[in-house]
């Protein structure tokens, strides 16, 4: 907690302390002691920070840097706006969560599925609205049209159209390749939530898809 | 029912995104050690021997040597009382967060690296959610964990990020009107009925006119 932004300290008539004294030089020499900077916090420390309501910049900092991913050294930077009616933290930068599949792997079914190596997939850290961005490649075999869609659940909710990646493939008797990528802004994920691509070919023709990868990073969050 | 310990075993890199308890333990153990009244009042004693010297270098000090005790006196006594504050402030704060990290699964991070001619390849990377034991957060969590734990599976990425090349000739081979097929995990191509080592795949594709 930084002191630089503490209440002044009180300081009774007649004292030699004076509040000049105070903010002046002693709460610098307190703010170089506790080291109190920019802090990295993690998950459950940023779900253990105090409401900032009302006291900006005293009981939780105005900004902090959020560890999502310790292992890859993901670090995103967040900014309290108090004006932000449910998700009060704003994202200023960092790069993305990613979760890759180079495997190419095949399905030919009618509804959304996962491949032999599911995912990719991202846990969200945070309650927040957060863009969400995927691509992929897909070939189709065998002199058919047909079209493949990747998509992703969230959480418990199956992977509609609406947020897929389309393709329509004529193969004309050989094999026909496609690339896509699409993002979208979410809005309102739960915290810990799943996000888990999934892949379906609505004309049941078996098609490979691979270099599958999705990205996501946060607009605001809790 | 996979655990995380099976992936490790498999090959794969696990680490972890976030969500240890054993993390945040440690970060409450150093605030203690920090709010330890010892400390605090060694820190107090600094403060306010740094300020007093300050105050000289500026000619801030009062004249009067019982005003400069006065003075020295109160410097420490609110040092302390807000370093106290701060030091306890932290050590709930982290008690928070320990709480919170009991009460959350574990966010891994899991890295299936193939070594190719000496160089790393990430062919797969992702997040998923769960206790180490396996206890999955949700169902696709789980599904993930199974899939990921699956020996066939992690075979084929290795095989696949291994022959690009023979991969990359089969299909040649087929958009030349070749019957080409292999199962998951297999080492080999069937190709026109004939069973072909990568080797051989390239070179048949070499071979087209």
């Amino acid at each position: 907690m930084p002191v630089s932004s503490l209440p002044i300290a009180a300081v009774s008539p007649g004292n030699v302390l004076t509040s000049t004294m105070w903010n002046a030089i002693v709460k610098d020499n307190l703010n170089k002691l506790l080291n109190q900077g920019h802090r990295v916090l993690t998950v459950a420390q940023f779900g253990a920070l105090s409401s900032p309501e009302g006291t900006k910049g005293t009981v939780a900092p105005d900004e902090v840097y959020l560890e999502v991913d310790a292992t890859n050294g993901i670090q995103w930077h967040l900014a309290y706006e108090s004006g932000e009616t449910t998700y009060k933290w704003r994202f200023l930068g960092g790069p993305p969560m990613y979760a890759e599949v180079a495997t190419n792997e095949a399905t030919a079914s009618a509804t959304y599925a996962a491949l032999a190596t599911a995912g990719p997939s991202i846990t969200t850290p945070r309650a927040g609205d957060y863009i969400v961005e995927q691509g992929v490649w897909m070939q189709a075999t065998g002199g058919v049209t047909n079209a493949a869609l990747m998509s992703y659940d969230i959480g418990g909710t199956g992977a509609v159209d609406a947020d897929a990646i389309q393709a329509a493939m004529s193969s004309g008797g050989t094999l026909a390749n496609s690339t896509g990528m699409r993002k979208r802004l979410k809005a309102a994920i739960a915290a810990s939530t799943a996000l888990v691509s999934k892949y379906k070919v609505p004309g049941a023709v078996s098609t490979n898809f691979g270099n599958r990868w999705m990205t996501i990073y946060p607009v605001r969050i809790s | 029912m996979a655990k995380i310990d099976n992936l490790r075993t498999l090959g794969y890199t696990v680490g972890l995104a976030h969500g240890s308890v054993e993390v945040e333990q440690a970060a409450l153990d150093d605030a203690r050690a920090a709010a330890d009244p010892n400390l605090v009042a060694t820190q107090a004693d600094q403060i306010t021997t740094d300020t007093i010297r300050t105050l000289d270098a500026k000619g801030l000090l009062p004249e009067n040597q019982d005003d400069r005790l006065k003075l020295a006196t109160d410097i420490a006594e609110h040092a302390l009382e807000q370093i106290v504050a701060a030091t306890s402030e932290n050590v709930a704060f982290h008690e928070r967060a320990l709480k919170i990290a009991e009460e959350s699964a574990d966010v891994w991070v899991v890295q299936h690296v193939v070594e190719v001619n000496g160089e790393a390849q990430t062919c797969a990377q992702v997040y998923l959610s769960c206790k180490p034991d396996g206890t999955g957060w949700n169902d696709n969590d789980q599904a993930l964990l199974d899939a990921l734990a699956d020996k066939t599976s992690f075979d084929e990425r290795v095989f696949q990020v291994q022959n690009a090349d023979a991969i990359a000739a089969a299909q040649q081979l087929e958009a030349s009107g070749a019957n080409v097929s292999r199962d998951p995990g297999a080492t080999s191509f069937t190709i026109d009925g004939k069973t072909l080592t990568p080797a051989k795949t390239v070179a048949a594709a070499d071979a087209l006119p």
